[in-house]
């Protein structure tokens, strides 16, 4: 297999294929998001109601989709979503506790984020991608899984990945990178190699 | 009830997260579901039943009457007005 595309969050700064792409002035994921999101001139209502986690795997993926041309040349059920982070949905199982037990007013729309692979279905909604998928809780960022994951998914119905590493704590730590098939037949690996290149390539 | 529909749209905006909306844009009339309209969703539902309950003391008990009550911004207007305490 090989990486056609990657998109780099990390901290401020936003790179695709390692080149700059855009910088905010403030790396708090409230406004990154905000300002990252007016910058990609998208217009979808239903970003304004995801929690930071959807938010941030959302415009990465966007920009993937704006960028990597090779995606489109993939049915709508054969791109598989293998998505990980460390800190699950942490900052809106916070929210929802808080509008639960300090508000006493539980908010059902915070509700639905309080399952980080609710990201996944946000994804396939907004590109109407009916492959697999699967959010995996990790402790720390690996290139081995999504490697060895990578020879489950393809092998049968997925024809590419699109795989994303989306933390945002203790700094906003983002990785979406989208590889496909090179061959019909053969069995192919996805080398861990090039993909801690990538996310290793901040600067 | 000019106010109380005005006021109604500004709990929308904030408790359903419509950044891109202004009080100006939601028209009195307009239906809230739907494409012709503002889109909510389901979840935006149960959202709008926290709302009444939350700013104007209203228990929405029977889910059969929410289709009818949150048609527009007309018809919640006029059922809080029916039945605020």
């Amino acid at each position: 297999m090989k990486i056609s595309g990657c998109c780099r969050i990390h901290q401020n700064k936003v790179l695709v294929n390692g080149k700059k792409y855009f910088a905010s002035d403030n790396s708090q994921h409230d406004e990154l998001s905000m300002q990252l999101y007016r910058f990609l001139k998208t217009e979808y209502p239903k970003f304004y109601k995801m929690d930071l986690l959807s938010k941030m795997g959302f415009l990465a993926t966007e920009i993937i989709c704006q960028t990597t041309s090779a995606i489109s040349k993939f049915a709508d059920d054969e791109i598989a979503l293998l998505f990980a982070n460390s800190h699950s949905c942490s900052e809106s199982d916070e929210r929802f506790n808080h509008s639960f037990k300090v508000e006493k007013s539980p908010s059902p729309a915070q509700f639905v984020y309080t399952l980080p692979n609710i990201l996944l279905g946000e994804l396939a909604i907004r590109n109407k991608w009916y492959g697999e998928n699967l959010f995996t809780l990790l402790p720390a960022f690996s290139a081995e899984y999504f490697s060895s994951q990578a020879g489950i998914f393809v092998p049968q119905k997925a024809k590419a990945l699109l795989c994303g590493w989306v933390n945002l704590f203790p700094v906003t730590d983002v990785f979406v990178f989208f590889a496909e098939s090179n061959s019909e037949t053969a069995q192919e690996i996805l080398d861990s190699k090039e993909i801690e290149h990538w996310y290793n390539n901040i600067k | 009830m000019d106010n109380l529909k005005e006021e109604l749209k500004k709990h929308l905006i904030t408790q359903l997260n419509l950044e891109d909306k202004t009080p100006a844009d939601i028209m009195d009339e307009a239906p809230l579901f739907g494409d012709n309209g503002l889109g909510l969703d389901s979840i935006d539902a149960l959202e709008l039943i926290v709302l009444l309950d939350k700013h104007y003391h209203i228990k929405l008990t029977n889910p059969e009457e929410g289709k009818s009550v949150f048609y527009s911004i007309n018809t919640m207007a006029e059922y809080i007005e029916k039945n605020k305490k």
